[in-house]
Parts: structure tokens; C-alpha cells; sequence
């Protein structure tokens, strides 16, 4: 089947928009999980 | 038989160097730099009229202020909406598209009272928050927050949802409530630093 520009275009937005979407979550998951295991590392240096 | 015209996908390769940047700019220490040339510019901001006001005027800093705080509301409502409405958690009786606009009008006018009140503000305590890290991840995620909306979600949506994969609708909507979530956190992070 011949791609149209149109087709193409929104096939570039799909792409960017789940690169984008990922890295953004990811990112979120990475600094929430490491904040998380901080405090719990200091916890348990507190209290045992 | 597809067809044979190159097609570089530039929204795509700029996500790509626009992440690679942000990488680049976290692990090198060209940021320092750029964080040492821009004193001045926060030196001169406090010797504004809106710097002078904001420093010797508390009632006006603090009406602003809630302005501000007005502006975020609104903003975040317009986000909670839309992203809702794209997750199907609410307002599933309209039309999605209907929301999505309604909200966008919404969001547009609070970005703009938003940044406005923001900008006053920052003239007041420019020194204080130059110094302060939170204040900078608040502006990274502020301009993540935007280019996602008109350089993602908008041109996205502008396609028609129906010809998006689902789970990418879904994937860009839980990404933007992370974005303006974290907006939202060190905005009131910087409220409880300096």
C-alpha cells in the first residue's frame, strides 16, 4: 500500500509521542524508586 | 508497493536529540556553566519594578501569589480532566474531542496567568531561588510540561483519537499527569526551601 505524506506524518507523531511517553514514565519510575530505597536505607539505619 | 520517498520522521529525531541533550546537559557539567553565566540576569531581575514591589510590598507579593496558586488550580484541573477523560476514568458521556478543546482553552489561559504571576514572583526573591536546585528542576519540568503539550499530546490528538493506538493515548495521558504532577510538587517544594 503507497504511504501518503499524511499517513507518514501521523505515523512520526505516534512515535514521538510513545519515545516521549516512555522516557517521561520511566524517568518518573527511576527517581520514585530511588527516593523510595533512600528512605528506606535511612530508616533502617535509624531504627533497625 | 510502498512508496520510495524518504520520509526522516522529524518529530521523532527531535524527541531522540531532545533526550540526548537532556542527558548530556544531567551528566556533563555544562549546566554549571550556564547556571553561573545566568546571575546577572537574576541580579537585574530583583532591581525590577516588579523585584522592588515584590521585595517591600508583602500584601502585593502575597496576593500574587494566590493568584498564582489560583492559576495552578486551574491549570491542574484542565490536566486532571483531559488526562481522565483520555484514561476513560471521567466524563465518559462526552465526546473526547469536546474535552480535549474545552480543556486546552482552559489550560492555555492558566498557563499564561500561571507564568505571568510567576514571573513576578520570581523577580522578588531572584536571588533566593537562583541558589535553590528545586527552583530549576521546577523550570526544567515547566518546559517539559510545555513541549510535551504542543510539541506531543496536542499534534497527537489533532490526528483524531480514533486513528491513534489506544495504549498510546493512554501512555501519553499517564505521561502528562507525571509532568504536571512533578510541576505541581516543586512549585510547592520551592514554597518550603530557603
Amino acid at each position: 500500500m503507497k504511504k501518503t505524506p499524511t499517513m507518514q506524518r501521523n505515523k512520526d507523531t505516534q512515535l514521538a509521542a510513545l519515545l516521549a511517553s516512555v522516557a517521561v514514565v520511566s524517568g518518573f519510575a527511576l527517581y520514585w524508586i530511588i527516593q523510595i530505597q533512600a528512605v528506606r536505607e535511612m530508616l533502617a539505619l535509624a531504627y533497625g | 508497493m510502498s512508496t520510495t520517498a524518504k520520509y526522516y520522521y522529524p518529530r521523532s529525531l527531535a524527541v531522540i536529540a531532545l533526550l540526548g541533550v537532556g542527558l548530556w546537559l544531567a551528566l556533563g557539567e555544562t549546566r554549571l556553566a550556564w547556571w553561573s553565566a545566568l546571575l546577572p540576569v537574576f541580579e537585574w531581575m530583583e532591581g525590577t519594578v516588579f523585584g522592588v514591589i515584590g521585595q517591600t510590598w508583602g500584601a502585593a507579593f502575597a496576593s500574587v501569589q494566590a493568584i498564582h496558586l489560583l492559576g495552578m488550580a486551574l491549570l491542574g484541573g484542565s490536566v486532571l480532566v483531559a488526562d481522565g477523560r483520555l484514561l476513560g476514568l471521567l466524563l465518559t458521556d462526552s465526546s473526547a474531542s469536546e474535552v480535549q478543546d474545552q480543556c486546552h482553552r482552559l489550560f492555555v489561559w492558566a498557563l499564561v496567568l500561571t507564568i505571568a504571576t510567576g514571573i513576578f514572583m520570581a523577580c522578588g526573591v531572584a536571588i533566593k531561588v537562583y541558589y535553590l536546585n528545586v527552583f530549576w528542576y521546577k523550570m526544567l519540568a515547566l518546559s517539559a510540561g510545555v513541549a510535551f503539550v504542543y510539541g506531543i499530546r496536542r499534534p497527537l490528538l489533532r490526528q483524531g483519537l480514533d486513528t491513534v493506538h489506544p495504549q498510546i493515548i493512554k501512555l501519553v495521558a499517564v505521561a502528562s499527569l507525571m509532568l504536571w504532577f512533578t510541576v505541581a510538587a516543586t512549585g510547592r517544594w520551592i514554597g518550603f526551601s530557603g
